[in-house]
């Protein structure tokens, strides 16, 4: 029998737009808040993954579209500059 | 259709701008006159760098605009606005209602802009701080 490895446990990240521990309703992210929002991109300029952002499933999607919303107004790259 | 609230906003042409400010904001307000909205913000958001080139242009002049306007005419809206060439882009944002009086008091600066940077201030958070004081 293969030898299991022992699984590794990681603090789960805490999501970030949460206010005092609750989402606020209607959760709205304003796409004009750059600096906000490009803690949520990489270096390609790409949206970073659930995983790295530790977003839940409806905050993730508002921040997605908020960073598509900045970057038809241009406050974000589509490409980042060579 | 109903009437909603919007949030509008222009990239003007840098140029243009420079030459004859006056010209290119009431384009803006002649816009939303010509279909019977009703403004309730218009002001220079910021002067900022493009994050790509448009149209050439590398600087942007960032115009935030607060309308109501019935629905049906935000078609007839987004293709004038398409067609002037002082714009060089635009964007319209249908506003959730419950938070429409919020933003517009804060782009007319009357919050102020730390309070609410992401999301406003709702009831549900203000009964969980209650519950932890009792507690």
């Amino acid at each position: 029998m293969a030898k299991r490895r022992k699984p590794t446990y990681r603090a789960k990240k805490k999501d970030p737009l949460l206010v005092d521990g609750k989402r606020p309703r209607p959760l709205y992210v304003d796409y004009k808040d750059v600096e906000f929002l490009s803690r949520f991109i990489n270096r390609q300029a790409k949206i970073i993954g659930r995983r790295k952002s530790g977003c839940s499933a409806v905050s993730q999607r508002a921040i997605a579209r908020a960073i598509k919303r900045a970057r038809i107004m241009a406050l974000l790259p589509f490409v980042p500059e060579s | 259709m109903p009437v909603n609230t919007y949030e509008g906003l222009f990239i003007l042409d840098p140029n243009e701008y420079a030459r004859d400010p006056a010209a290119v904001v009431g384009e803006v307000e002649k816009l939303f006159q010509q279909h019977g909205a009703e403004l309730l913000v218009s002001r220079l958001w910021e002067e900022r760098k493009l994050a790509y080139p448009i149209k050439k242009h590398t600087k942007g002049v960032y115009w935030l605009t607060y309308f109501r306007v019935d629905g049906s005419k935000m078609s007839e809206l987004n293709r004038e606005a398409r067609l002037n060439e002082r714009f060089l882009r635009h964007m319209f944002i249908k506003i959730d209602p419950r938070i429409a009086d919020h933003l517009v008091a804060l782009a007319r600066g009357e919050v102020p802009p730390e309070e609410a940077p992401t999301g406003p201030e709702l009831p549900e958070t203000q009964e969980a701080t209650a519950a932890e004081e009792e507690a």
